[in-house]
């Protein structure tokens, strides 16, 4: 099987690095990162990959803004994401209908096989 | 004249004669003895002095006296006798040559005079009788005209005589005077025309003239007369025909009182008695007399139009009766009775008197019993005021007082809330910043959180093999991050939102939802629950599920300081402010170890904890707190005298 390809797309350098070797360590994902939110949908449709852990809070592009341009992309329009976010409104968002923009999520800090748990829930739906 | 001899019983005469010669005297005796015409006794005083005395001692009827006696002599004589008994007649008896002086004498007031020697015994006994009888006569005449003198000089009232003209015959002083005339002769020979003006002249000299043609008197005619000179005179005059022995009119004769002293006071009491009148016709109080029956004596106009008379006499005889209802007439009547009876003083009362033109009719009454003359009670005076107006006013303000209390409780209540929205509002801002600055930290930290967890993983999964130091340095490490994480979320959940998402709700439910949230931790520790809930507890204006984090975290807390076995008390009851809000109150006592004074007052603040800290943040009662303060209530907490803690939550319906 095919390995499941995410870019994770998030400021935080060292926390998408430790998250990188943690999603690689088994073999099953093939991960890139995205540090720039700018960036984000260049680098997703080049990589075209089957998810995409989304940060909420970035400096000159936050996660909302980022959807909205994945989702005018043509070939990104189906895309699958997971929000992944220290954000704090995020019980709030829970109460409300447990999803961010019409999207999954999952605060930080997270243990990496609760987020794995997660990630496999999202593809295999 | 026979008379004296005819009349049985006439007394004999008794003669004094004054006679020094006593033959003469004697002589004389025996002339008097032997007449035909009456009988005397005679006594003789031969001197002045004897004369005298015998005239004091009496009885003597008549003197006989002659001039020249011993001690005294012509006039003289005659004098100093009529001096002494000047009522007395004198008969001066006397020689041939004193006939001048016996003339004199007459003239002086002696009533004869005989010459002696010439009179035999009837001459002299006729003298003598005559003397007596004219002196009786004179003497009764002069009682007479004393008699008449006196009523015309000192009677106040105008009399007079007129004749068939109506001129003056006669005037008493007080008449003349009043004409201004000085003696009443001067007025003899006028009429009224002189002292009257012409019409009242014209009017008496008509009466005078119909008496004389008719006979009939004029009697008791009050009339109003103008003098001559202007004065105004009233007089009551009665006049009469003047009539002489054969019973012709020859005149009219009157008399006149001054009436107008009287008349001049009748008119100012009539004056007085009529401003009085139009004074108490005009009060706008109702004024009346009762008799002792209460039945209306008199009443003014007030109370005439009030009754809808056509006048204030037709009153009279009527009583409350025959005006008021019943109860109202029963009711006066029978305080009227007690007031007569001495019992009751009625003053100043104020009393519903009916309705009249569709509104109900307010007087103030004052009663006071009327007395006679000897002090008895024949009634009552009455005064009623009409108070309506003054009532309506009252009643306007008792309303506009009652609006005014009515409208400050409002601006109480109104104040209360604007004052709580205040406390809410500053509350709000407050958590604001803090949610603000907390939701800054908590992303910072937590991605940082986030990196160190991902690296532990990492590494526990890389020395898994290494042993078990490492192993439980990874679980200490892991464990540390999640209870950063923990406080993270205590801390957002601290400064949530301070919008409150409020509806009506039923408090005891919210308290049995938040008693079943928390069911896992009573029934570890066995905890007993025991409810009071006051049936009537009316709606709140809640965020359920703030409150029910509020009661969540207060059972929480209490649980932790019970021991197994423990017993939680749950009070909930409503009751009525001052201010006309609804307070309910709910008390959540445990049988816990209490709380010591000294931490008493800081237990709601943030991050303050008495437990171990891996037990809670701290942040429970204190988000409890901020919850209650954005909902307008208060939560407190305090030491139960029995033994254990009790947490009072306060909210407002």
């Amino acid at each position: 099987m095919a390995k499941r390809r995410i870019l994770v797309v998030d400021d935080e350098v060292g926390f998408t690095k430790l998250l990188k070797l943690n999603l690689e360590k088994d073999g099953q994902y093939e991960v890139r990162i995205e540090n720039d939110g700018v960036k984000a949908v260049d680098s997703a449709r080049e990589f075209q990959p089957d998810l995409i852990l989304l940060d909420i809070i970035m400096p000159e592009k936050d996660g909302g803004e980022v959807l909205a341009d994945l989702q005018r992309e043509p070939s990104l329009k189906n895309v699958r994401v997971l929000f992944l976010t220290a954000t704090v409104s995020i019980k709030g968002v829970e109460q409300r209908d447990g999803t961010i923009r019409g999207m999954p999520f999952v605060g930080k800090p997270v243990e990496p096989k609760r987020l794995v748990k997660r990630i496999e829930e999202i593809l295999n739906s | 004249m026979k008379s004296a001899k005819q009349r049985p019983g006439a007394t004999k005469i008794n003669v004094l004669l004054v006679e020094d010669n006593a033959v003469e005297a004697e002589l004389t005796k025996v002339l008097l003895a032997g007449n035909s015409l009456c009988q005397f006794t005679a006594r003789v005083a031969p001197t002045l002095a004897a004369a005298l005395e015998a005239v004091r001692t009496g009885p003597v009827d008549v003197v006989v006296l002659d001039l020249g006696l011993p001690d005294s002599f012509g006039l003289a004589t005659f004098d100093q006798l009529q001096a002494a008994a000047p009522e007395l007649p004198v008969i001066i008896y006397t020689g041939l040559g004193d006939a001048e002086v016996a003339v004199e004498a007459v003239q002086r007031g002696a009533q004869d005079c005989l010459t002696k020697g010439q009179a035999d015994g009837d001459l002299l006994a006729r003298a003598i009788r005559h003397a007596v009888e004219r002196q009786r006569i004179e003497l009764a005449l002069e009682r007479e005209r004393d008699l008449f003198r006196a009523l015309m000089e000192n009677i106040p009232d105008s009399i007079y005589f007129k004749d068939l003209k109506s001129r003056f015959l006669r005037s008493s002083r007080s008449q003349t005077e009043m004409f201004g005339f000085k003696n009443p002769e001067d007025i003899v020979g006028k009429t009224d025309f002189d002292m009257f003006k012409e019409d009242h002249a014209r009017r008496a000299f008509e009466d005078e003239q119909e008496i004389i043609r008719t006979g009939k008197p004029l009697v008791g005619k009050v009339e109003k007369e103008t003098l001559a000179d202007g004065r105004l005179r009233w007089a009551l005059t009665t006049k009469m025909p003047f009539r002489d022995k054969q019973w012709r009119i020859i005149g009219t004769f009157g008399i006149s009182k001054n009436l107008t002293e009287l008349k001049l006071m009748e008119e100012t009491l009539e004056n007085e008695r009529n401003h009085l009148r139009s004074l108490i016709d005009a009060l706008p109080d109702h004024i009346y007399v009762k008799d002792a029956d209460c039945r209306f004596v008199l009443c003014n106009q007030a109370v005439s139009r009030f009754f809808k008379l056509g006048s204030p006499e037709e009153v009279h005889g009527k009583s409350d009766f025959d005006f008021l209802p019943r109860r109202l007439a029963q009711q006066f009547h029978e305080e009227e009775q007690a007031l007569l009876r001495g019992e009751t003083p009625s003053v100043h009362r104020e009393t519903e008197f009916g309705e009249q033109d569709g509104r109900t009719h307010w007087v103030i009454t004052t009663k006071v019993l009327l007395r006679d003359g000897h002090g008895r009670i024949i009634g009552l005076v009455g005064i009623n005021r009409d108070i309506t107006e003054r009532k309506q006013v009252e009643e306007q303000l008792h309303q506009i007082n009652l609006e005014l209390a009515r409208s400050q409780k409002e601006t109480l209540v109104a104040n209360a809330e604007l004052k709580a929205a205040q406390t809410r509002l500053i509350q709000a801002e407050k958590l604001e910043s803090i949610g603000r600055l907390a939701a800054g930290v908590a992303h910072e930290v937590k991605n940082p959180l986030a990196t160190l967890l991902m690296g532990l993983d990492y590494l526990a999964e890389k020395f898994r093999e290494s042993g078990e130091d490492v192993a439980i340095t990874i679980a200490e490490m892991e464990e540390a991050i999640k209870r950063a994480d923990d406080i993270i979320h205590g801390l957002l959940d601290f400064s949530a939102s301070p919008q409150l998402d409020t509806e009506e709700t039923n408090l005891n439910s919210v308290i049995e939802q938040s008693l079943l949230l928390t069911y896992h931790e009573l029934r570890h520790k066995r905890i007993h629950v025991i409810k009071h809930f006051a049936p009537d507890l009316p709606k709140l204006p809640l965020d359920r599920r703030r409150i029910e984090q509020v009661f969540i975290n207060v059972f929480t807390n209490a649980i932790m300081a019970m021991p197994v076995d423990g017993e939680l008390c749950l009070v909930a009851l409503a009751q009525q402010e001052a201010d006309g809000r609804v307070k309910v109150t709910v008390r959540v006592e445990d049988n816990g170890p209490g709380v010591p004074a000294e931490i008493l007052p800081r237990v709601f603040d943030p991050f303050f904890s008495t437990k171990p800290t891996s037990m809670g943040q701290g942040l429970g009662l204190a988000l409890a707190r901020n919850i209650l303060d954005l909902h307008g209530g208060k939560i407190e907490m305090s030491n139960r005298p029995e033994g254990g803690a009790c947490v009072t939550l306060t909210l407002y319906a």
